[in-house]
């Protein structure tokens, strides 16, 4: 199991990086790949590649706001591999979400 | 940005989050992070009306970028009595500043990280740990020298 995800928030200051460390740590527990994008205050780290994005099973993209390069998953949503969702319930409920994910 | 005197566990009974965020935004303005109280406060409470900051595990992050910050500061707030934060019992309360002209690249990885280790559990039970502002302090100005 492959897992990407992005994670935004509005101001790019906290929830950014919780999600992130959310969703690393679930994927880390379950033994999957995964990498997670951010793009916060800090501008946009761990960068998806075009193969990050071809390889994964399920995308994530935990944001409040629009993204930078949001067309780069267009492909996975047609193909139904996207969840979308506010940066906190990710937070709150990492696990229920990567079961989400999982079953796409 | 971790300053002793903004850094406290508190048996101090709250009523409601804009009691503690006026509470926090006092320290920090005692602690000269601020310039105008009540334009923070605004700030913060703007913010927390866009979705609350209560991120779960007893944590909320309430936060405000404004001109009224001078210097980018985490006020930190353990509480020995819970509080109810919208949807959510907290009793650790972290209130972050940030300048809204200079945004300082030292300062907002040490605020990504202190959001990454909320996340972990061991980190939490280290903060719930503490029973003094001193210990409370070192738990959390560690992240600084990281």
């Amino acid at each position: 199991m492959k897992i990407v995800a992005v994670a935004a928030c509005t101001t790019g200051i906290a929830h950014t990086y919780m999600a992130q460390e959310a969703i690393e740590q679930e994927c880390k527990k379950r033994g999957y790949d995964y990498k997670v994008e951010t793009q916060g205050g800090m501008g946009i780290e761990n960068e998806l590649e075009e193969d990050d994005i071809a390889s994964a099973d399920a995308v994530i993209l935990a944001v409040a706001i629009g993204i930078e390069g949001e067309e780069r998953f267009e492909e996975k949503e047609e193909e139904g591999k996207v969840i979308t969702i506010d940066p906190s319930v990710v937070i709150k409920n990492p696990a229920e979400i990567i079961d989400q994910a999982e079953k796409l | 940005m971790f300053t002793k005197e903004i850094v406290n566990v508190s048996d101090q009974q709250f009523q409601d989050k804009r009691e503690v965020i006026s509470y926090l935004a006092d320290l920090a303005d005692k602690a000269g992070k601020i310039t105008d109280k009540k334009s923070y406060v605004e700030a913060v409470l703007k913010r927390e009306e866009v979705v609350s900051t209560a991120i779960g595990y007893s944590v909320a992050i309430p936060h405000g970028e404004s001109d009224a910050v001078k210097d980018t500061f985490v006020a930190c707030l353990k509480l020995n009595h819970p509080l109810q934060w919208d949807e959510e019992q907290v009793n650790l309360i972290f209130m972050i500043g940030v300048p809204l002209a200079s945004r300082n690249a030292e300062h907002l990885r040490i605020l990504a990280m202190l959001s990454r280790h909320l996340i972990k559990a061991d980190f939490r039970q280290q903060l719930q740990d503490a029973k003094t502002s001193e210990a409370f302090y070192d738990c959390i100005s560690v992240l600084e020298e990281e």
